[in-house]
């Protein structure tokens, strides 16, 4: 090698040192990344005010913060402290905040970490994903929530992959395909950790895939599958509950919603939600089998599984609908409490469906406890009062060649947006909707490949005999399930709701109103009308003392453009997605620090 | 309403509904007709149409001097279609532009076509002309062939579906027209005279379950048979059956554009009316040895 090679081959290595340093070196200077501290299980049992660690921000799905810097005194003087334009899209996300800096996953998963206090960029990850996937749109792109753990975050992808993105420089740690996004399946919720292990369920399990869909655990170190959980039932009595249909031809069972998790007795709580193609008739279900010993209930789809993590093995289980034939899912957020039911302090699992239906279990044995109807409902008559065993009103179900009522419908009297637990007034607060659906089974194969996707025809229309208001906010005291305040508006309710220790609660809807109520009465003490529809999780950290309350905004989910279709007199822009940021002036701030 | 610890009384509303029968159904029909009649004089905000974030940026049609039109390789009758598409082009003095779409996905959603339509081509071929079966936003073309569903068995013995023991499934393409109907024959027999029906997610899921044995007959979409059967030998043994007593399951076909563009949709239909008159549709079935016909 001659001299000159020599001298230029060094200066272009000191010039490359020098860029390879850089960013360092500027990160260095003041980047608040440097704080980040690794998130163990510790951490993630008990997390810090400051943070929201989960999609639920705890193990026991409460969507609660403890922080009471803004409170009902003060929430007057909210005001915007920083906004950040998302990607355009559903953004139905859940921002995760660590040490002061907040992760958001975008529709088409770009991946970014911004000061929580500033909303300064800190790192960005782009994902690239298959054209076909990035043109479908809509909720193929949305994701619900990310993980958080180790020196990681752990994200699912739209193309069905699980990555760690290194949580000071968005630097991609490992990536796992878990499976073929081509055949349907998808990822719409993201991952939750427990006992060390990340749990992840998959959703898309149409007629493309035989079988259904599943649970699965992953490594963190690689995303290896350490165990999986099929959701729909394949051996035992629970294989005997699909009208004997084979399991090659049984499909859904989705899992779209991250579950809770149990730390005391090691369960992981997951929802499963309903059969493929929506109507009986069309999946095989009816008519029923009078073949001894068969049923049509169709397992494990609208019903809770009770998982050990360690091994996947699934303790116990309980459906809250059998043959559902409605898209009336069972699938979303569990809360657990531990509350007396008839006297006697009673470890519970509660969650709602689609149908509005408020239900619990003991979580130890699954055995059910109670129910609590809020919406407006035709298709349950009657509850059975020992095992929660549902009759049916037959005049409900849906016909091929008929069009049949059914209230609430898809996209549900709840929807994905998360309900919440107040354990100060020991209040569960629910989004809810009220509407009834003409319903009408619609053939599938309108082009050889093309679908019309919703395998019927949801006409929606407001409850008859009603004020025509759609969008509702309800408080539900758990201890005696009473109903302590229920506000109704015309539009539709489209966010999770965020109860916080200062006695406030927040929620936003279709008219791009977000709004905080007060917990006790569900007067509305503040609102401000957002750039787009209010159609995700809001949450609430704080950063160097300074309480912030942070909801992304915007427009394409599936489940506001179906609400959308009750509320034909509001406007909502088609682009414009973005994550606005609250926080009190600094003047009431520093009282508030004064008065505590 | 007998309910658990906790729950109210019934709500009246849905004492309302459970008394609603389907005789009285037609008066809710009514109601809702004219709370709908109420809805279509409102502003028209809600989205009536799929939402695509990037609606904006794809403008206009770029070439008013060609027929831009979208085929679909999973598709059996892609070729096919792409012919009469070229056909049509011709009887219209334009240019076929075509765009043969590549999606590896299994299926795809009706509300991935709007995208197509907007950025891809203006009309899109190879749909079925089923009643009330496609959103507003969609509108299709009078139909350039008919074909059919089809009942394959495997036995030689089988000739007919009532030469099936009663006991033996049968395997539908799941949700298709023809699926609908044998669904509403089988609930119009006696519990003991039912088939056993396994809803296959597919053609090809249809046809190999019936060539490994599972089933005893399957229901599928006639181009899939033909092309499938070229590809596999064990699907060439199969034989078609006759369904009856189920009616019969012939589709027109045509093509699919957005309902706005109506000028295009009629000139569309004139050409394919010259292009049957003509014998033009004829001779490209027949060329490609196609088991449609000419449409009805």
């Amino acid at each position: 090698m001659n001299k000159s090679v020599l001298l230029a081959s060094s200066a272009i290595g000191a010039a490359l040192l020098m860029l390879s340093v850089l960013p360092s070196m500027a990160q260095t200077a003041s980047s608040p990344l440097d704080k980040v501290t690794p998130v163990t299980d510790a951490t993630l049992l008990k997390p810090s005010d400051s943070d929201w660690l989960m999609w639920r921000r705890t193990y026991n799905g409460w969507g609660y913060s403890p922080l009471n810097q803004i409170n009902n005194k003060n929430v007057k003087d909210l005001s915007v402290a920083w906004t950040w334009a998302l990607q355009l899209g559903p953004n139905e996300t859940t921002p995760i905040v660590h040490d002061g800096i907040l992760y958001i996953q975008n529709a088409g998963d770009t991946v970014q970490a911004l000061d929580g206090a500033t909303g300064d960029l800190l790192w960005q990850y782009q994902r690239s994903l298959p054209q076909p996937l990035i043109a479908a749109a809509g909720n193929n792109l949305a994701k619900r929530n990310m993980a958080i753990y180790g020196n990681a975050l752990i994200v699912a992808t739209s193309d069905v992959h699980l990555i760690a993105l290194d949580l000071k420089t968005g630097k991609l740690l490992w990536d796992k395909t878990t499976a073929d996004w081509s055949k349907g399946y998808r990822y719409s919720a993201g991952p939750m950790i427990a006992d060390g292990k990340i749990i992840q369920g998959m959703t898309g399990c149409g007629s493309a895939e035989p079988g259904g869909c599943f649970i699965g655990a992953y490594s963190p170190k690689d995303g290896t599958e350490l165990w999986r959980d099929y959701t729909i039932a394949r051996t035992g009595s629970e294989n005997n509950t699909w009208n004997g249909i084979p399991l090659d031809n049984r499909y859904g069972a989705s899992v779209w919603i991250a579950g809770s998790y149990d730390p005391d007795n090691k369960v992981v709580y997951y929802g499963v939600a309903q059969p493929y193609p929506w109507i009986a008739e069309i999946n095989g279900l009816l008519p029923a089998s009078k073949e001894k010993g068969i049923t049509n209930n169709a397992l494990y789809t609208d019903s809770t599984l009770a998982i050990d993590p360690d091994t996947g093995k699934i303790k116990w289980y309980h459906q809250y609908l059998k043959t559902d034939t409605w898209d009336l899912d069972y699938i979303f957020e569990r809360l657990l409490v531990d509350l007396p039911v008839n006297g006697k302090d009673t470890k519970q699992v509660v969650t709602a469906g689609k149908l509005g239906i408020i239900e619990s279990l003991d979580r130890d044995n699954g055995k059910w406890l109670w129910a609590k109807q809020t919406v407006p409902q035709n298709v349950v008559t009657a509850i059975d009062p020992k095992t929660g065993d549902k009759t049916i009103n037959p005049q409900a179900i849906p016909h091929i060649g008929a069009t049949t009522v059914n209230c609430p419908a898809d996209p549900g009297g709840r929807g994905w947006p998360a309900t919440a637990y107040d354990p100060q007034n020991q209040t569960m607060y629910l989004p809810l909707n009220e509407f009834c659906s003409n319903t009408t089974p619609q053939p599938l194969d309108q082009g050889q490949i093309y679908t019309g996707g919703g395998r019927a025809t949801f006409a929606r229309f407001p409850v008859p005999n009603g004020d025509g208001k759609i969008g509702r906010v309800d408080a539900v005291k758990l201890t005696d399930q009473s109903t302590t305040w229920s506000y109704r508006q015309a539009a539709p309710m489209t966010s999770a709701v965020l109860p916080t220790a200062g006695g406030l609660v927040f929620g936003g809807d279709w008219n791009r109103y977000f709004r905080a109520f007060d917990a006790a009465t569900g007067k509305v003490l503040w609102q401000i009308r957002t750039s787009n529809a209010v159609n995700s999780f809001p949450i609430s950290y704080s950063v160097n003392g300074k309480q912030y309350v942070a909801v992304s905004v915007g427009n394409g989910s599936s489940q506001t453009t179906s609400l959308a279709t009750l509320a034909p007199q509001i406007a909502v822009p088609q682009t414009g997605s973005s994550l606005w940021v609250f926080a009190l002036p600094d003047s009431d701030t520093a009282k508030t620090a004064a008065a505590n | 309403m007998v309910a658990g610890g906790g729950v109210p009384p019934a709500i009246p509303f849905h004492e309302i509904l459970v008394v609603m029968t389907r005789s009285a159904r037609a008066l809710g029909r009514a109601l809702l007709a004219v709370v709908l009649g109420v809805v279509a004089v409102a502003p028209t905000m809600a989205q009536d149409t799929p939402y695509v974030p990037d609606e904006a940026t794809f403008g206009r049609n770029r070439d008013n001097y060609s027929l831009n039109f979208c085929v679909d390789p999973r598709d059996p009758a892609w070729q096919v279609d792409q012919q009469i598409g070229e056909a049509i082009a011709g009887a219209l003095l334009i240019q076929a532009q075509v765009t043969v779409i590549k999606d590896p996905s299994t299926q795809s959603d009706l509300d991935e076509m709007y995208r197509h339509l907007l950025a891809d081509c203006d009309i899109y071929f190879g749909f079925k002309l089923l009643a009330d079966d496609y959103p507003d936003w969609l509108t299709i073309t009078r139909p350039y062939y008919d074909v059919g569903y089809v009942m394959v068995a495997k036995d030689p013995a089988y000739k007919q579906l009532s030469d099936i023991p009663r006991d033996r499934p049968l395997g539908p393409t799941v949700g298709t027209t023809a699926d609908f109907r044998l669904v509403q024959y089988l609930d119009s027999l006696p519990d003991d005279q039912r088939w056993p029906r396994y809803p296959m997610g597919d053609d090809r899921m249809a046809l190999q379950s019936l060539a490994d044995g599972e089933t005893a007959a399957a229901l599928v979409w006639a181009p899939s048979l033909a092309a499938l059967a070229k590809t596999n030998p064990a699907f060439s043994e199969l034989h078609v059956i006759s369904s009856a007593p189920l009616p019969d399951a012939t589709i027109p076909v045509g093509a699919v554009l957005l309902s706005k563009n109506t000028f295009l949709r009629s000139s569309v239909d004139q050409a394919i009316q010259s292009l049957v008159a003509d014998g033009t549709i004829e001779k490209i079935i027949t060329t490609n040895h196609f088991a449609a016909k000419l449409p009805q």
